[in-house]
């Protein structure tokens, strides 16, 4: 009894803040001031939705985010992808000690490497580029990734690859024809992880992007809650097309998040 | 030996990459924290000059016990929530996977999109306070963000609300590793409830519980976005971190070197907690 009533709680308390969301994005103005909390009664204002997409710059912004996000996606496997080969099955020595400190080194504050590098970017021409934005979550994401494609790559038996090695296969060929189409739902599970954080990433994306033409999702959100902040229905129908993607992969592919976002913690 | 220099043309990309990006920058921030640099012109040698600063600088200071108000917040509240719903789940017979991905869904929403959500239902004149006294109750009118004494408090349950989720997950899955067995020997010799949770439960989920801890403290020394987002600090500093701290240093104040200085102590924070891990997880949990 007395945990049915906490679960019930808690589940209120996450879920009621993000149906207060999800309403008052479908309401008016004059809607939110008679009834912030409810239902919407007043006929659902999808004008919301439209006046946001325009007044947000989502057509921009959306394509932003969404070549952000593949670039991260694919630079950081194809990075991370070589790294776990490597270390897990080519009998090198010193490839985990190597890992082990690139995951320290981004395991610490930005903010230790964040003006030299803006420095660097400015020099470069990369500030206020969505490729300059790119390699930098690459950078941070893709040891953490290594070590997570490690973690699957050792579970093949090394047969495998030495069957295809006496056919002549060279190790790239190895990894693509061989450990790839075995591996794909790890690679999966890993993209989706990276994918997840170069939508939702926010103080690189404050500080390396300011122009509006080439702005992600996430701190051009950030702009305009600040310029809209009295219009609790246009922020919220921003705010619910930022995450609608994130909700609906979450919601087909829940297990792959929850296991590539946890698997860190078990397996320490 | 053919393998072996191959498998050092795959690190290639991953190791250029990062000492690019994080390294070399890392270092260069170093020797940034020992100059009066302001972004421009020439960086003067001051030797410590800037480490003295954050000695007697009251801001910092203030930051930095915010920083540690911010990590016994995080250690005590979610943590306990997480401990509590997840033992709560592992007596469940169905539903337990519906509760995991409810729970878990504000852990992948963007920062932005959570602090603006409770920035609205906290709001003074539009928020549940208000709306609640305008339907008859007589609550005192809190005002979450402008007030000095509470502003940190909830930010940091604004943050917790988000993170809580993903201890609950955490702890289920270290919870269904316990074998079964033990709590049957334990309740054959008539343990009672707290016992059996002292003397089962506990152990089995040590290594668990004293990572996520430590993870809990690292991120502790680096939080920002919610912060930032939120307040930026403010107001008079009451809310500041050393995240914010180091960031408008740098970037509103354009004092490089001092910024340098305030983040290699970040650094230097979590180095230290990390040791502490290592040690603990050498000794074999045995703290």
């Amino acid at each position: 009894m007395l945990q049915s009533i906490v679960l019930l709680v808690m589940t209120l308390v996450v879920l009621l803040p993000l149906l207060t969301l999800f309403f008052n994005s479908l309401k008016t103005r004059i809607d939110i001031v008679a009834n912030p909390f409810g239902i919407p009664t007043n006929g659902l204002h999808l004008s919301n939705y439209l006046n946001a997409w325009i007044k947000g710059n989502y057509s921009t912004t959306l394509l932003n985010s969404l070549v952000i996000n593949v670039s991260t996606i694919v630079g950081t496997l194809l990075i991370a992808g070589l790294a776990a080969y490597a270390i897990t099955r080519t009998g090198m020595k010193h490839g985990d000690v190597v890992i082990s400190l690139l995951i320290f080194m981004t395991s610490l504050p930005i903010q230790i490497f964040l003006v030299p590098l803006f420095i660097i970017w400015t020099r470069l021409e990369l500030v206020n580029t969505r490729i300059g934005l790119v390699i930098i979550y690459i950078a941070v994401q893709a040891p953490f990734a290594t070590f997570l494609l490690r973690s699957y790559m050792v579970g093949i038996p090394l047969s495998f690859d030495e069957s295809a090695r006496i056919d002549g296969a060279s190790d790239l060929q190895i990894l693509r024809n061989i450990l790839l189409p075995i591996l794909w739902p790890s690679f999966l599970t890993v993209g989706l992880v990276t994918g997840l954080y170069a939508w939702n990433e926010f103080l690189l994306a404050v500080t390396f992007i300011n122009r509006p033409e080439v702005k992600p999702v996430s701190t051009s959100l950030y702009a305009f809650t600040g310029r809209f902040s009295q219009d609790w229905a246009l922020t919220s129908a921003a705010s619910v097309m930022m995450i609608f993607p994130i909700v609906l992969l979450f919601i087909i592919l829940q297990r792959k998040f929850i296991e590539g976002l946890t698997q860190g913690g078990l397996k320490g | 030996m053919r393998n072996d220099r191959n498998g050092w043309v795959f690190l290639i990309p991953i190791i250029a990459i990062d000492c690019f990006v994080i390294l070399i920058p890392a270092l260069w921030s170093v020797f940034y924290s020992f100059t009066d640099w302001s972004g421009i012109g020439t960086a003067d040698f001051i030797g410590l000059g800037n480490y003295a600063k954050l000695l007697t600088d009251r801001i910092y200071i203030l930051a930095l016990l915010n920083n540690v108000k911010w990590m016994i917040f995080f250690v005590t509240v979610p943590v306990f929530i997480g401990l509590l719903l997840s033992r709560v789940l592992m007596s469940l017979t169905k539903g337990q996977m519906i509760f995991r991905v409810i729970f878990f869904v504000p852990y992948i929403l963007p920062s932005i999109v959570n602090a603006h959500l409770w920035k609205n239902i906290l709001s003074p004149t539009f928020g549940v306070l208000p709306w609640l006294n305008s339907i008859g109750l007589n609550l005192p009118n809190v005002k979450f963000f402008a007030n000095r004494e509470i502003v940190l408090f909830t930010i940091a349950s604004i943050d917790s609300w988000r993170f809580w989720g993903f201890l609950v997950v955490l702890y289920l899955a270290s919870l269904q590793n316990i074998p079964k067995d033990f709590y049957e020997v334990a309740s054959l010799e008539g343990a009672n409830r707290w016992q059996e949770f002292l003397h089962v439960t506990i152990p089995g989920m040590l290594p668990t519980l004293l990572f996520t801890l430590i993870m809990i403290v690292i991120w502790s020394f680096l939080a920002f976005d919610y912060v930032y987002i939120l307040t930026q600090g403010g107001p008079a500093h009451a809310s500041e971190l050393l995240g914010t701290l180091a960031y408008k240093t740098a970037f509103d104040r354009y004092e490089m070197g001092y910024a340098s200085a305030i983040s290699i102590s970040m650094s230097f924070f979590c180095i230290i907690s990390l040791l502490v891990f290592h040690r603990i997880k050498k000794s074999g949990y045995h703290v």
